[in-house]
This record gives C-alpha cells, structure tokens and sequence, in this order.
C-alpha cells in the first residue's frame, strides 16, 4: 500500500482499506493531537518532522515502511527503519521531501498494537511502543517491536528472536520487554526521569506484545 | 408570581462570548494606535551593566524607546497594596522597568513602541543588554536561609515579612498531647493560565488632559487609582475601561508596570499605545499562584481529638511583592487553620520570602487551598497513626450546627454553618461504608482503590471594609450598585465589581427583575467602566454576588420605596395601605385602583405629578458593606484507582455537597462547582511550574504545562445544602473558589488512601504518574 | 537551563593538525550547525550569526566567539555568548589534544551550556536532546573533516 505523505490524519482515519489492511495505523491516528491537528495535520509531515515523543513513528518501524524522498535531482528509497537519526533529524537532504509512504503487505494473520503513556499536557509519549505479531502453526513467526518518546529517537527493538517459536507465555513476553531497554540511554526531563521511562517502556512493550499476540489469527 | 431567584436561567453573556461577538481590550483599534513591546530579562538575577537601545531607536517603524533609566522620575514604583501590619513587612521599590537590577526571567528591561506589533517585536532584538548574572534562588525555604543570595539590598535573607497566628497554647497542647505527628507539605507554583492573555490600550488626550486606559481587570476601580500612583495623574482624569475579559483567576487583580508603560507612552508621545502578551510572555511575566513550603504539625487524642497545630511555613512572593501578595499566605491562610473544625490551639508562622521568580499573587483560592490542603492532609495522616476511620475523626471535630456564629482560636468568627449535614448527604451519595467493603475485596486481588473525604469551611465574599483596614489593604471591600429606571420602565443597574466569567449579568439582573416584577429581559446590567460605575472594589475573593448582589439589592429596594411613594400619590392612597402584587402597587381592598411599575417609571421620569417635596428621577445607589465576611462549606468525596505498576490515577467518581445558601442560578452555581474542581483536580494531578536552579522558567507554553483538558477529567456529581448567611441580605456565600480549595485534598488523600496497603503515606502535588509510582518504589524500598 | 555534554572522537590526524584546524575560524564555522556568517575581529574573538531550532522554534543566535587558555598544541578553551529574540545562550567548552598513535589523537571535548530566556521555556522536553545532538554532531563531524583534509 502507498500513502501519499500530505494525506491527513482524518484522511487516514477515513480509509476503509488501511483500516481493513493496517487497523494499527488507524488506532494510532486516532490518539494524534486533537480535532483541529488531526484536521489538517499530515502523515507525511508528521514523520519528517520526527518528534523523538511521536505515536506513528514507531508504527513505521514494526511494519517496515519505506519512505520515498524526492529532490530535484531525483527519488531515493529509504526504509524507515535508517530514516529517523536525531531528535527532530532525518536522513533527508536540504531539497528534498518526504513524498509518499510505502507499506509492504503485513504477514498473514498479524496483529498489530500500541501502548503507550502520554505526558498530560502536551499529549506526546513518555514512553509507547509498537508490535507486531505474526502466528504460524501455533506459535510465533514473527515479532516486531519499536518504541517511541523513550531516547533520542524513535527504535526499533533489536532482540525479538526468543519470542519466535513460542506460543508468547507472560514470562517471554516480559523478557522480552525487559532486554529491549537494555543499553537504552533514556531520555529524562521534568516529565518523567530516566528510571521511570525505562519502566513505561517496558510496562508498553509487554501490554503491545501481548495485545498484538491476542490479535493475531 | 414566580420569582427569578433560584431559577437556572441561562447565561445572557454567553451568546455574543461563543459567537465571538465580544470585545476584548485587545479588539480596541483607535486612530493613530501604536504597539509596545518589552523587553525580558533572560537572566533570573543579574546586575544592569548597560542597556543600549540607540539601534533601536533607529529601527524601521520604531517611534520611541524608554529604559529604565529613562522612566526613574516620570513613573513611579508598581506599589504593593496589601501592607499586612505586625509582621515587619518589606517592600522594596518595584521600578517599571528594571533600573540597576533583574529579578526574574521576565523583569522588564526597556519599552518600545512602533507603528505595528511586528516592528515593535522587532526592534527588541536591537537592544543590546549587558548584564552581570547573580545567583538565582527559586526555593523560598532556601531562600530565606543565611547566604542565600540576596534579592533586596535591605531586605535581609529576603524574608519580606514574619507572620504569626496563634490562638490557645500550642506549645502546652503539643507538650500534653499523645499522638503527634508531622509533615512536609509542598504547595508548588502553579500558573493561572487565563483563556485571554493580558492587555492594556492607552489613549491620552492631550487636548482634554483625560487617559483612557483599557486594562484586562477584574477591578477598574482599584486599576485606576494605582494607575493614578504610577503616572502621576490625578485620578478623576484617568478613566478605565475593562471591557470583556477572559478570565482572571486572581492574575488580573494586580497592578502591572506594562498597563502604567502603555499610559505613559501614550502621555508622552501623544497617541494611543497597545501591549498585549502571548502566552510565552504570559506565563514568564503574569503573577504565578501558591509556592509554599510548610512544616506541619498536628497533635491530638487516641480517640481522635485533634488539640494542636502548628506551621512553620515559607511562602514565595517571586522578585517583588505584588499587589496583594503579603495577605495571600497570611490573612486569607493562616486566619483559616481551623477550618470547619474546633481545634482549640493554632500557632502558625509564615515567613514571605523574595525569590528569583515572577512575582506571586492571588489564584483561584488564594491562601484558602494552601491552609485547607495542609489540615485535610494532616488530619488523614492523624487518622491513620490512630487507627480510626478519617470521617470518623472528621466528625468528631466538626463545629456543632449548634454553635454558630462560632468564633475559631486563630479569631475569626463564621458566620452559619451545617457541616454535619452536608457530610451526611455526601456520604449517602458516594455510599461509604459500601466503598469501604469494595476496596478491601479489592485489595485482596490486588487491586488499589482509595477514597478521600474534605470537609471544609473557607473565607469569603470579602469583606467588612473595617477589617479591611485593621488587616492592612490598601482599600475598602464594600461594593455599589446604582439601579436606575428608564421612562419606559427597563432597568441598568452599574455596578462596582467586573464579573469576567462568573454570570453576574444574568444573576444580578435577576435579583433586580424579582424586585420590580420584571421580566428579565428589562434588566440590563454594566460593569468595568470607571465612567459610568459607582466607586467599587472588584470581582475576586467570591465577594461579588455577596457584596455587590446586595449593593444592588438595597439599591433596588431603595428604588422600590420611591416608586411606593410616588404609586401612593397618584392613588391618593396611604403607602401603608399599598401592597405589591404582580409588578403593581395595589390598594388594599379596592383591586382596580393599582399603578404598574411601568407607569412609576414614567411619571418619575417626566415628573408632571410628583409627591410634594420628592425629586424627580427614579434611581437610586447603595454602597453595600457586610458586617461579616461569608463562610460557605461542603463535603467533597472522591474515590480512585491506582494502577500500580505505572503510577496511573483514575478516577471512579467525584462528589462535591457544597453549601453557598440560597443560591439565585443554581445552573451558575454547578458550572462554578464544575469549574473550580477541575482547577483543583488540575493542581492535584498535573500542573506544576517548574524553575532550574538558575530560574529559568521551563513549563513556559502549555506543551509542558498541563491545564486539565476535557477528556483527562471525571464527570462531577454535585449536590447542595442550603444554609443562608445572616450577614448579607440575600443570604448567599460565595461559590467561586469552594471547588478549587476542596477538590485538592480531597483527591490526594483518595490516592494516599489507594497506596496505604502499599505503605505510602505522602505524595507531593502534583501527583503525576511518575510521582506516584516513584512514592511506591521508595515506601517499598522502605526509603522515606 | 543547563545542559553539559562530553565527547572524545579519536582524529586521524597528528595534534599539531587537530590545533591548526581548532584556530581556524573558516574551517571551524563550516563544520558548525546552521552557521549564516562569521566575522574575526582578532585572532581570538568571532563574531556569528548561527540558525537552528528546538522543535518547532526557530532561532537566529547573534553569538560573541572567544577563544582563550590557549597551550599549543594541547588545550583550549573555546566560549560563546549569545542572544536570540527573547533568548541568551552561552557555551563553554574545554578542549584537550592528545596524541594516541603516530597520526592520530584524541581530542576530548567537554561542553557546558546555559541557556536562558524563551528556548528555555520552551524547551522543557525537546531542549536537551537537540542540544546533545547539535552538540556531539559538530565536534563529530570536525573531527571527521580535520582527517579528510588531513589525508
């Protein structure tokens, strides 16, 4: 599926399609600044802003978006998952924009969900994560996990591995949760200090695994 | 007939505020108006090497540019109104624009004005400021201490003043007493986040020698006469105008320097000049609320007899007192120590500290919260340390209904009360005891559920101008109305006070309609232009259905008794023959032979027929001054679910039994309750304005700084007692800031209650998730 | 606000290199982030002009560069003093050269910031990542760019 990047949030939430193919892209939507932002607010816009504390970003991450940049000069394709580098810093060009958002076809039977906690007055996450779960024969193929709000920039969780082959039990889960904070330098401002973010992301990531496990079929 | 007062009328101001048909002191355009600017010092605290502004001055657009130096002896100080006696009080001269010397990050540096807003802004970034950084000091308990740096030159530890309250013998009881407990309760600052920023337009007249200044207040009366004390010109020429204003919560009460900036530019350069801030501005530069470190102690019985309590407590005042910044920690708090509740031996200290922060005045409460938040907190940690149920102890120290007027240790006497009786109705409303028996099956699985229970009493409807004076402000607190009648029988009553959200359009023309058999529509009601309103005191303190309602009652009486006078002459009758009956003087007996009001209203004011010796016209004006001030009550009950493991407090319900007597819109009253609560839940639950150590402001936009929003608050249960005030003549207490003042405890002690099994005992506000779950990990760690 | 950030890249490039580099106003204002222009008014003391945002705020920072404690080819101090609409920035930042293999040093960078005013105020949750990033990508990329030229 291929999203045009100035498609507005109401837009997104309007799609039978997505909602039919990607509901988790939907569901995030919906948590996206109020009325008026998601109104006029864009897709596009939203990821090449890359707020560190954004909810779709790490959505992108989990279902392995690609995003096509456009300059003068040309298209280049960039997966999201080496697009994002710094707070409010991608890998696009002076010149070039964020034209469109490509989404490969999710595995067969994934589910898909996000947790996440939100700092009371601005609504961006002190901590949200993304998964994906993908059941065969009884037990998990497939696991994708991606936190947002937690460091520097949005992630992608890199040891999903013990989770494939089991049927996902709490305790795998948790660990699981527990080993994608490993190393984590976490962000701490008067919001939420290191300790506590660290906490929220792992409290996210079990509740998105376990949801995006329930999910799946 | 049935009458108004008591009907849920809807608010006849709101059409043109939801429509935008309002004008606000920003919507003022006249000929020839030009912007100011100011510019903000960055530092918290530093000396002024040089501010030179020559580029400035030479800047596109740029009409002028004054600096502090400039303005030394055409302006005078920002003066503090509130000189609160017996407390050795010290208030440094508080210059317009900062002259040797910053003391927050926002301290006004240097003034331009411009042809347009843009270049005004602009031209700012032209004036290069040399400063010389100080140490900051945000912490008023820090700042007090020796070698704390120094704010004042002869204002040593910047202790502005030393307060004391005491009543019984405190030491004597906490010497006797067998259970004694303390705690160290933190009241943080709290912004006051008005919808309408401030703004002020000036408009001298050179050829009438007459200023016209459009201020956002919430009291024209006392803006004109600072306004008088910082331009120099005589009162009786200076006229303020507070058109539509969009909330104040206390912020719009004190004079600034920016409304005296405008009106000197204006006298200067001969043209009218605009200021209004944004948001960023708003929040580094309009007054902030609480800021409080106290140190609480309370003593009592095993059978939960409270005896003692006693305070130590240090109140930030910011860089400069504000207006009425000394009797917010003193008069309207520590004088309410008792609460609703006997307690025979009080000794409180308040130390007023000068900080490295914008300056500290009333919000929403103002003291109120503050002295009701410690005694609910303290008396739950009581009933925990004894073993006994928190309402239980509650009710055993509650004033009897009996015993009213009742006169507490700290001297103040209340008026009427019940709080039995509003306890009891919220109690049956939340069901208690059933409450009791869900969260102990909950806590069984796990599960954490907790209730809090306030009952309160607070000091309003300010005030007796007697007391006024005995307590050092700087003004009365009576209030005026003038009613007068048109020829053909419609109404205008002007009044002293300037409603700003509060419904007084709607409530005090229901009062005049009642009185005069009138249909609502036929009662127009004025207030916020100096001109055409009787000298009065403001809208704050809910004083003004108390104060300035009766002012326009008696005002409506006494043109009733001249309508009487006039209905007797023409009916040939004795006045004591008369009745009123359906907007008529009717003779007794003879039911034909009546005179409308409509009819009165005309021949006063055409006066072909008058009584012998009465003056046509019919009009008349009260000045309204109550012999006491009112003390409204109630019972709040909130219950809550802590998720534990993320800190997360939801909440199940809200209750709130307020008692403000008879109550004129009870659909005004529930949106005052509804309003005031949310403020409260907000303090509770997640705004904090939060220095660094240097003094930077860090929440300065609402990104950071959470005003409650919609979706994060409960749906509030409201329910009434009703028991009238005998010191007014409608019998009404205040209703503004009850809410406010309840609701915070109320909420705190439901999640302490929630995280009791867990052994927390204290959270401080405002109880984020993150604090909550912090507060868990460290009473599991044992760590206190 | 204060921010303090630390860093030690290695360089391929000798000290004496690394110095020479670190006193040349040119090449250093072109590894900077969002630098418009700069202006020596002696050997020692700069004037720039320098863009760059929190968010969505954007700032044009009117910055007084000094350099001074200057003990070739080994250390330096290297300070900055600047004002933004509503704003003031200084930087203080403490560099040290040493030599870790033939051609190649390590130049450890230790960074204090303070920043005043609305950046501050605004910046409550954004300020610090941007800073750390702006911060550790200018003394990366110097680094990277005295080895280039130094090939």
């Amino acid at each position: 599926m291929r999203i045009g990047a100035t498609t507005t949030y109401r837009e997104l939430l309007d799609s039978k399609p997505l909602r039919a193919k990607y509901p988790l892209i939907a569901e995030v939507t919906e948590h996206i600044g109020d009325l008026q932002v998601r109104n006029a607010g864009t897709i596009g816009g939203g990821l090449a802003h890359a707020d560190p504390a954004a909810d779709m970003p790490p959505v992108m991450l989990v279902l392995d978006a690609t995003f096509v940049l456009q300059s003068k000069g040309g298209k280049r394709s960039v997966p999201a998952r080496k697009f994002f580098k710094g707070p409010f810093t991608t890998v696009l060009k002076p010149g070039e924009l964020l034209v469109e958002i490509r989404l490969p076809g999710p595995p067969k039977g994934a589910g898909m969900a996000y947790a996440s906690f939100e700092q009371a007055a601005s609504g961006y996450a002190l901590a949200g994560a993304a998964a994906l779960v993908a059941v065969a024969k009884g037990v998990i193929a497939r696991a994708e996990l991606a936190f947002t709000g937690v460091a520097e920039t949005p992630f992608l969780a890199p040891a999903t591995k013990p989770l494939i082959g089991t049927k996902g039990d709490p305790d795998a889960i948790g660990r699981v949760a527990e080993a994608a904070m490993a190393g984590v330098e976490a962000n701490d401002d008067i919001h939420a200090g290191r300790e506590y973010r660290l906490h929220l992301a792992r409290v996210a990531a079990r509740r998105a695994l376990t949801e995006a496990l329930a999910r799946a079929t | 007939m049935a009458t108004l007062f008591g009907s849920g009328i809807k608010r006849r101001e709101d059409p043109r505020l939801v429509t935008g048909r309002a004008t606000y002191t920003d919507d003022v355009k006249l000929p020839g108006l030009l912007y100011a600017a100011i510019l903000r010092s960055t530092y918290a605290h530093a000396k002024l090497k040089q501010v030179d502004v020559a580029k400035a001055k030479q800047a596109a657009g740029v009409v002028a540019v004054y600096t502090g130096a400039d303005l030394r002896d055409k302006v005078n100080a920002v003066p503090c109104a509130w000189n609160v006696p017996n407390c050795d009080l010290k208030v440094p001269p508080h210059p317009v624009l900062a002259v040797d010397k910053v003391r927050y990050v926002g301290d006004g540096i240097a003034l331009v004005v411009a042809e347009s807003r843009a270049a005004a802004r602009d031209a700012l970034d032209l004036i290069e400021v040399d400063y010389d950084p100080l140490d900051a000091v945000v912490d008023p308990e820090r700042a007090a201490q020796k070698g704390a740096p120094q704010l004042h030159a002869d204002v040593p530890n910047n202790v502005a003043f030393t307060w004391k309250v005491t009543g019984g013998d405190a030491d004597k009881a906490f010497a006797e007493a067998p259970v004694k407990l303390e705690q160290r309760i933190l009241q943080p600052r709290l912004l006051p986040t008005a919808m309408e920023p401030r703004a002020a337009c000036a408009s001298y007249n050179p050829g009438t020698g007459q200023l016209t200044c459009w201020i956002t207040s919430q009291n024209p009366h006392i803006h004109r006469f600072l306004l008088s004390v910082m331009t120099k010109l005589p009162e009786h020429r200076i006229r303020v105008i507070a058109p539509e204003v969009g909330g104040g919560f206390g912020s719009k009460i004190p004079g600034y320097a920016d409304e005296a900036l405008v009106s000197f530019a204006s006298l200067d350069l001969g043209r009218p000049v605009k200021w209004t801030e944004d948001r960023s501005e708003n929040y580094k530069v309009t007054i902030h609320g609480r800021d409080h470190v106290e140190h609480v102690e309370l003593c009592g019985t095993k059978d939960g007899k409270i005896t003692g309590l006693r305070t130590r407590v240090y109140a930030g005042l910011g860089g400069y007192a504000s207006t009425a910044a000394p009797g917010i920690p003193t008069i309207l708090h520590g004088l309410m120590y008792s609460g609703p509740y006997a307690i025979p031996n009080i000794a409180g200290t308040v130390y007023g500290v000068y900080t490295t922060t914008t300056p500290v005045d009333a919000y929403r409460g103002a003291g109120r919260p503050e002295a009701t938040f410690l005694l609910e907190r303290m008396i739950d940690l009581y009933a925990r340390k004894i073993g006994m149920d928190p309402v239980e102890v509650r009710r055993k120290n509650l004033i009897p209904n009996d015993k009213f007027p009742y006169t507490v240790a700290t001297g103040i006497t209340y008026d009427s009360g019940n709080y039995q009786g509003a306890l009891d109705k919220a109690l049956q409303m939340i069901d208690y005891k059933k409450f009791r028996a869900e969260q102990a099956k909950a806590r069984k699985d796990g599960r954490y559920l907790g209730i809090g229970v306030t009952t309160y009493c607070e000091i309003c409807g300010l005030g007796p101008s007697q007391v006024a004076g005995a307590v050092g402000f700087g003004g009365g607190l009576y209030d005026s109305a003038i009613v007068r009648v048109y020829p053909t029988g419609v109404v205008r009553a002007y009044i002293g006070a300037k409603p700003h959200g509060q419904g007084e359009e709607t409530t005090f023309a229901q009062i005049v309609a009642d009185e005069f058999g009138l249909p609502v529509e036929n009662v127009e009601v004025v207030a916020g232009d100096t001109e055409a309103t009787p000298q009065g005191w403001g809208t704050y303190g809910s004083r003004t259905t108390a104060v300035c309602g009766s002012a326009v009652k008696v005002a409506a009486q006494r043109v009733k008794a001249k309508a009487k006078q006039i209905a007797a002459h023409l009916l040939e009758a004795n006045e004591a023959d008369l009745d009123w009956k359906d907007g008529k003087f009717v003779v007794k007996g003879s039911p034909d032979k009546s005179k409308s009001f409509g009819e009165l209203a005309l021949m006063a004011n055409v006066a072909w027929n008058m009584p012998p010796g009465v003056e046509p016209g019919l009009e008349a004006t009260a000045f309204f001054d109550p012999t006491n001030f009112v003390f409204p009550f109630g019972t709040h009950i909130c219950t809550v679910e802590v998720d534990a493991e993320t800190g997360e407090v939801k909440i199940l319900r809200y209750i709130a039994v307020d008692d403000c007597g008879p109550q004129i819109n009870p659909m005004i009253v529930e949106g005052q309750v509804h309003g005031g609560v949310i403020q409260g839940l907000g303090e509770a639950l997640q705004e904090r304005a939060v220095y660094d150590e240097d003094g930077q402001l860090l929440t300065g936009t609402l990104m950071d700084y959470a005003v409650p929003k919609a979706s994060q608050m409960p749906k509030i249960e409201t329910a009434h007692t009703v028991t009238p005030s005998p010191v007014n003549p409608l019998g009404v207490k205040g209703v503004g800031e009850t809410g406010t003042i309840a609701s915070v405890p109320t909420l705190v002690n439901a999640v302490c209650d929630a995280l009791a099994p867990l052994g927390v005992t204290h959270i401080d506000k405002p109880l984020t998730p993150a604090r909550v779950w912090t507060a868990i990990q460290q009473a599991k760690g044992g760590a206190r | 606000m204060r921010l303090e950030f630390s860093g030690a890249p290695e360089i391929a490039a000798p000290p004496a290199v690394v110095w020479q580099r670190l006193l040349d106003h040119r090449f250093v204002a072109s590894v900077a982030p969002g630098v418009e222009s700069v202006e020596a008014v002696d050997d020692r003391h700069f004037k720039v002009v320098s863009a760059f945002g929190v968010g969505s705020v954007k700032l044009k920072f009117q910055l007084d560069v000094e350099l001074s404690e200057l003990t070739p080819p080994k250390s330096l101090k290297l300070s900055a003093r600047g004002r933004a609409p509503g704003s003031g920035v200084d930087v203080s930042t403490r560099l040290a050269i040493e030599p870790v293999a033939p051609n190649r040093s390590r130049l450890r960078w230790d960074a204090t910031s303070e920043v005043r005013g609305t950046v501050a105020s605004v910046g409550a949750r954004l300020l610090k990542g941007t800073a750390k990033q702006l911060t550790e990508s200018f003394w990366r990329k110097f680094a990277a760019r005295v080895a280039e030229r130094s090939k």
